[in-house]
């Protein structure tokens, strides 16, 4: 039964493997290609786990800024993962700490977008399945980069390669749509993206992230009332 | 000077991460929080698409072209097939030819 959930679980991060691994591989090449130690790339993406992180942390460091400015920087590109933690907190909370510790550690984008997505197993496929599906996640990132790290003096990646990222979020939440036919949120995003863009384009990601958790509360606790 | 740029972005980055479960206890007595979960991953997902096309110059040739075809292609694969990973290929391969063939 658990190499099945061990398949299930790899077959469900297939489509972090399309855009995970290509990305990698431009870690790994963008990483040697600024001079780094190229064995320094593989444990980065072990340790931090956190693309964008990554590639603005490693930009920051080869252009010389003092360590500390370089994690001042990367610290609100992981806010969202806060919020994704949050969402995250009933399903991990029965989970034993060390083990609650790696989940919470490899929610990323990817991870979330497919579990959240992915239909839930009963509860004891469950725990397994959410294991293997960070340990898939993390494990293409890292073998993308081990790859880009190798192949960085012959490897062109074709430029638009990134969309793979946008069709990934567009076909999940999209999927999750058709599932819920609930469009609350579809609005609610919307909104705080249109808001965001007239008000704050340079942070649009933190202030919409803001606006749609300010609407969300709104709109909750008003239910509360209701109900 | 690698081994401290290191340890410190992984300290971030794991910190950002497990927040919520450290003071997990006091977010769970927080009701709405049960409410909240029911709406904010979905529309952090499709904030996440829409934040994926902001570096993409509208004003400018081809106007977002390849990105717009490439996203209908996706949505269309996905109503059509419910496949995501086939969705996924379609889109990038729309979106790759628009922009070489724009």
């Amino acid at each position: 039964m658990e190499q099945s959930i061990t398949w299930k679980a790899f077959k469900g991060s297939l489509p972090a493997l399309i855009c995970y691994f290509p990305l990698g591989i431009a870690f790994g090449t963008i990483f040697c290609q600024l001079g780094f130690p190229s064995f320094f790339a593989p444990l980065f993406s072990l340790f931090v786990f956190a693309g964008a992180m990554q590639f603005l942390g490693v930009t920051l460091l080869a252009a010389g800024c003092p360590l500390p400015v370089v994690c001042l920087s990367i610290a609100p590109l992981g806010l969202r993962n806060i919020l994704y933690g949050l969402t995250f907190l009933e399903r991990y909370q029965k989970y034993p700490f060390w083990l609650r510790t790696y989940l919470a550690f490899g929610l990323v984008d990817a991870t979330f977008s497919i579990l959240h997505t992915g239909q839930r197993l009963e509860e004891e496929h469950d725990y397994p399945y959410c294991i293997g599906m960070t340990l898939w996640v993390h494990f293409h990132w890292v073998m993308g980069t081990i790859v880009g790290t190798f192949l960085n003096q012959w490897v062109t990646l074709p430029e638009g390669l990134d969309f793979a990222m946008t069709a990934f979020f567009a076909a999940t939440c999209f999927e999750h749509l058709l599932k819920t036919k609930e469009m609350k949120p579809f609005y609610i995003a919307s909104i705080s993206a249109l808001c965001a863009l007239l008000i704050a384009p340079q942070s649009f990601f933190l202030f919409s992230v803001c606006m749609a958790l300010a609407i969300c509360f709104f709109l909750t606790s008003r239910q509360k009332r209701a109900v | 000077m690698m081994w401290k740029a290191l340890f410190f972005m992984t300290a971030v980055s794991f910190a950002a991460r497990f927040l919520p479960f450290l003071f997990s206890k006091f977010f769970t007595r927080l009701k709405i929080f049960d409410r909240l979960s029911t709406a904010l991953p979905t529309t952090l997902l499709i904030l996440l698409t829409f934040y994926q096309l902001k570096p993409v110059v509208w004003n400018e040739f081809p106007h977002g072209m390849p990105e717009i075809g490439g996203l209908l292609a996706v949505i269309g694969c996905q109503y059509l097939f419910r496949q995501t990973i086939l969705s996924m290929g379609v889109g990038v391969l729309a979106h790759q030819l628009l922009r070489n063939f724009l």
